[in-house]
């Protein structure tokens, strides 16, 4: 017990010093290099920058407006993904008819369809919405008609030959078996959607922390891009940590249960 | 056999492993003491978890003592050595390399030049009953092959001591047999020394001059016996039928099982 | 037999075909104006313009060109650097965490220092794209090297091998099954923020070529770039790594080919 605390403080003292030595080399490296806080801020000018934007409400504003504008792609973007999966993966029939087109729709990368979506809904909410929605609903599409292709037919049979109706076996059988797929697919697509933000920010927004990142630097004040830089990241982080890594457990364990509850029943 | 100096001295060794996250010690080896001779076929046999494979590894050099002596040749063992050949239960032979390749790996690490040591892997592989599966690679051959290649692979880079650790133990029972018989075959050719470890004692009195049984959990050897069986009479499934064979089955037989009633 | 094998590759013709038909007949029902949507008669024609003038494959061989070093380079730096944490854990301990947060930092968000620092182009593009490919394949060497089965770094110890010849024959090779999912998904990361990149600091390449045209509308051009991207992809995954893994891995036997 003792022994374990030991290694676990050696290992986060080590990872101190690691971040240490970053800092160390960042703080040198700008105040040797004489190129001034333009081009090469100092730890310092950050951390003012981060004070001044957080005392002045942009900083808490622009986060705001990327966590709404996040969540509510990625949540309806889930939604669209579930839906077109539902129907396009009714059978392995159409799953393998539409395939193809997913995969291609699925290669055109989001940024390649930003400059249409501008055309189309101009800048602001609806294109960065729109292209969330795209980012998210692709990968989970695309993960479950892949499932779907390579879904054992003996879970089917047996499930049949238990008296299952054609809806029992979707929601005892299927949806359970697919569950990873659309996990795989929603973990992919959701940092996707993350950088596909940013992106989205940077070309068709004026406020938050994406477009705080690009601004920053636009009118000369590249240590407000890097205070975006870090507050991406720490956000970033806290998603993947506490929102997507949770979630996936909950999910995945569950369908362990499931998975044996049905081994018990056969 | 010699001049009574041993290949391979084991006095009073400890050996204990360390959980990597909890920093615990977990005692494997204690008071262990054991003479390998020169040139002998020595077999340990013991219950599942008794430190056989400790033991190996330490000779091997992978793990190191925490007390004790351990020498070969007069001289303390630091690590691993070409000196000391390793046949592994589940074989470890390189999946990226063709089964020649493999056999010829020992000779390479040495600077031999590629046509030699491809002519000495061939002539190994011959001896193995291998000379058509070459150019294969290893995931295409079947677990008995499997094994007589790792075979060849350590009598190709010539150690003076083969350490041979469950090698059968994962082949059916009619190749293990096969395989039993063609090791002592090769063996007789190349009288290096062998450390064998197996939990089988019909594979100890086939194959040993001497076997030595472990005792369950940390603790000196149990016993240690010759093998009086003529290695003439040494053929399966006649052996089955020879009294001696009977005899030593049924004492080491009771051996290992007291100690693991014991614990 | 014959006739299966012939539906299964029509069948996922019909999905295009309908699209296809839906966007010729589209402007004619709907009042949808040329700039918003173009005709497919527009994009082939774009199509046909830009190939025989070489200003598509200019664009295109811009892109590559910065996917190729950005590959190159950020694979340079992360093959090694994840080797020495997989071997070792004070190196591991040491990196490990400032690494974690440095990958969070999305590589598009360096976009405008890197452009601060290496001016708009192919500087600035290719340092985001190694960045990117650097942490998208870093965590796959040390995963893979952490997998290689101990009893194989030990089979060549005992065979004599030195530390040098143990990487070469045993902990590259071994981690290479890690390696190729990380180099091939390396490049669907790159390739995704190159045309990100290009949208903002390219002065050309396929991502520059789309966002210039919706300045002055030629939305034929803005599709045209979309299928491209679409295509090229296809092409890059399948042609290029389907071929390094049937020739290595597939063929040692480490994993099964479908
Ligand atoms: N890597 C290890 N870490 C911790 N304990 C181990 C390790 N390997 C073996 N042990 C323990 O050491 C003892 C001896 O194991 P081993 O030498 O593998 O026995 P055998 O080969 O006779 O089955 C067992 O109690 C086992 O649990
Ligand atoms: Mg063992």
């Amino acid at each position: 017990m003792n022994a374990a605390r030991t290694r676990q403080g050696q290992k986060a003292i080590k990872g101190a010093i690691g971040i240490g030595l970053f800092f160390l080399a960042w703080q040198i490296g700008s105040s040797l290099s004489g190129v001034g806080s333009y081009f090469f801020p100092q730890p310092g000018d950050v951390f003012r920058a981060f004070v001044e934007l957080w005392h002045k409400g942009i900083l808490e504003a622009y986060l705001l407006d990327s966590l709404g504008r996040y969540f509510a792609g990625v949540g309806l973007g889930l939604l669209v993904g579930l839906i077109a999966a539902l129907c396009l993966g009714l059978n392995k029939f159409i799953a393998r008819m539409f395939t193809p087109l997913v995969s291609f729709f699925y290669a055109i990368v989001e940024s390649a369809w930003l400059p249409i979506f501008v055309i189309w809904f101009g800048y602001g909410i609806t294109t960065i919405l729109t292209l969330l929605v795209y980012v998210v609903a692709f990968p989970i599409l695309y993960n479950t008609l892949a499932g779907i292709r390579a879904f054992p037919p003996t879970y089917i049979n047996a499930a049949k030959s238990l008296g299952g109706s054609r809806l029992q076996i979707i929601t005892n059988v299927i949806l359970p078996g697919l569950l990873p797929n659309i996990i795989t697919g929603f973990r992919v697509g959701a940092g996707f959607a993350f950088r596909g933000l940013i992106i989205a920010e940077a070309i068709a927004a004026t406020s938050g922390i994406g477009f705080l990142i690009f601004d920053g630097a636009a009118n000369q004040q590249t240590d407000r891009t890097i205070v975006g830089m870090i507050v991406m990241g720490v956000l970033w982080l806290v998603i993947e940590l506490f929102y997507l890594k949770p979630f996936e457990k909950a999910t995945i364990h569950r369908w362990g249960l499931v998975v044996s509850a049905e081994g018990r029943e056969t | 056999m010699s001049d009574g100096m041993p290949k391979i001295k084991v006095r009073d060794l400890k050996v204990s492993y360390v959980h990597a996250a909890t920093g615990q010690r977990h005692l494997a080896l204690d008071n262990m003491t054991l003479d390998i001779r020169e040139g002998e076929f020595l077999v340990v046999v013991g219950p599942s978890g008794c430190g056989k494979s400790t033991l190996l590894s330490t000779i091997a050099g992978f793990i190191s003592p925490q007390s004790g002596v351990l020498e070969m040749n007069e001289r303390p063992i630091a690590g691993p050595g070409s000196d000391r050949g390793v046949v592994f239960q589940d074989y470890a032979l390189l999946p990226w390399k063709t089964v020649v390749d493999n056999v010829a790996l020992g000779l390479k690490f040495k600077g031999v030049s590629k046509t030699e040591r491809t002519k000495t892997a061939k002539e190994f592989l011959a001896l193995a009953g291998l000379a058509e599966a070459a150019e294969k690679y290893p995931h295409e051959l079947s677990g008995g092959m499997r094994q007589r290649a790792a075979v060849a692979r350590t009598l190709a880079n010539a150690p003076e001591v083969i350490l041979m650790d469950e090698p059968f133990a994962a082949v059916d029972a009619q190749t293990r047999m096969t395989l039993q018989e063609e090791l002592v075959r090769i063996w007789g050719q190349s009288k290096s020394t062998v450390f064998f470890v197996t939990h089988s004692v019909e594979e100890a009195i086939f194959l040993g001059d001497r076997v030595v049984v472990l005792q369950e959990g940390p603790g000196p050897v149990k016993a240690e016996l010759s093998v009086d069986i003529d290695r003439s009479l040494r053929v399966w499934p006649d052996l089955n039928q020879n009294g001696r064979f009977q005899q030593l089955r049924e004492e080491i037989t009771a051996l290992v099982r007291k100690t693991t009633v014991a614990a | 037999m014959m006739t299966s094998k012939a539906a299964r590759l029509f069948l996922p013709m019909i999905p295009f075909a309908a699209i296809l038909a839906l966007w010729f007949i589209a402007p004619s029902i709907f009042p949808i104006p040329a700039y918003k949507l173009p005709t497919p008669q527009l994009v082939w024609e774009q199509f046909a313009a830009t190939l025989s003038d070489g200003s598509l494959l200019k664009h295109v061989l811009a892109s590559l060109e910065r996917l190729a070093l950005g590959f190159v380079i950020g694979n340079a730096l992360a093959i090694p650097l994840g080797i020495a944490i997989g071997l070792n854990k004070h190196v591991s301990d040491l990196c490990m965490p400032l690494l974690t947060f440095l990958q969070s930092i999305a590589g598009i968000a360096w976009i405008p220092l890197a452009v601060l620092w290496f001016g708009i182009g192919n500087g600035a593009i290719v340092f985001v794209i190694a960045n990117i490919i650097f942490f998208a394949n870093l965590h796959n060497a040390v995963i893979g090297v952490e997998a290689v089965p101990e009893s194989y770094r030990r089979a060549v110890r005992s065979l004599g091998a030195s530390s040098t010849q143990t990487l070469f024959n045993v902990i590259v090779p071994g981690a290479m099954v890690q390696l190729l999912i990380g180099l091939r998904s390396s490049v669907a990361f790159g390739w995704r923020a190159l045309i990100g990149a290009e949208l903002i600091a390219g002065t050309t390449g396929l991502g520059y070529m789309t966002l210039d045209a919706v300045q002055w509308y030629q939305t034929e051009t803005v599709i045209l770039g979309m299928i491209i991207v679409g295509i090229l992809w296809l092409v890059l995954d399948h042609a290029v790594f389907k071929t390094i893994e049937n020739r290595t891995v597939i063929r040692w036997g480490l994993v099964r080919s479908d």
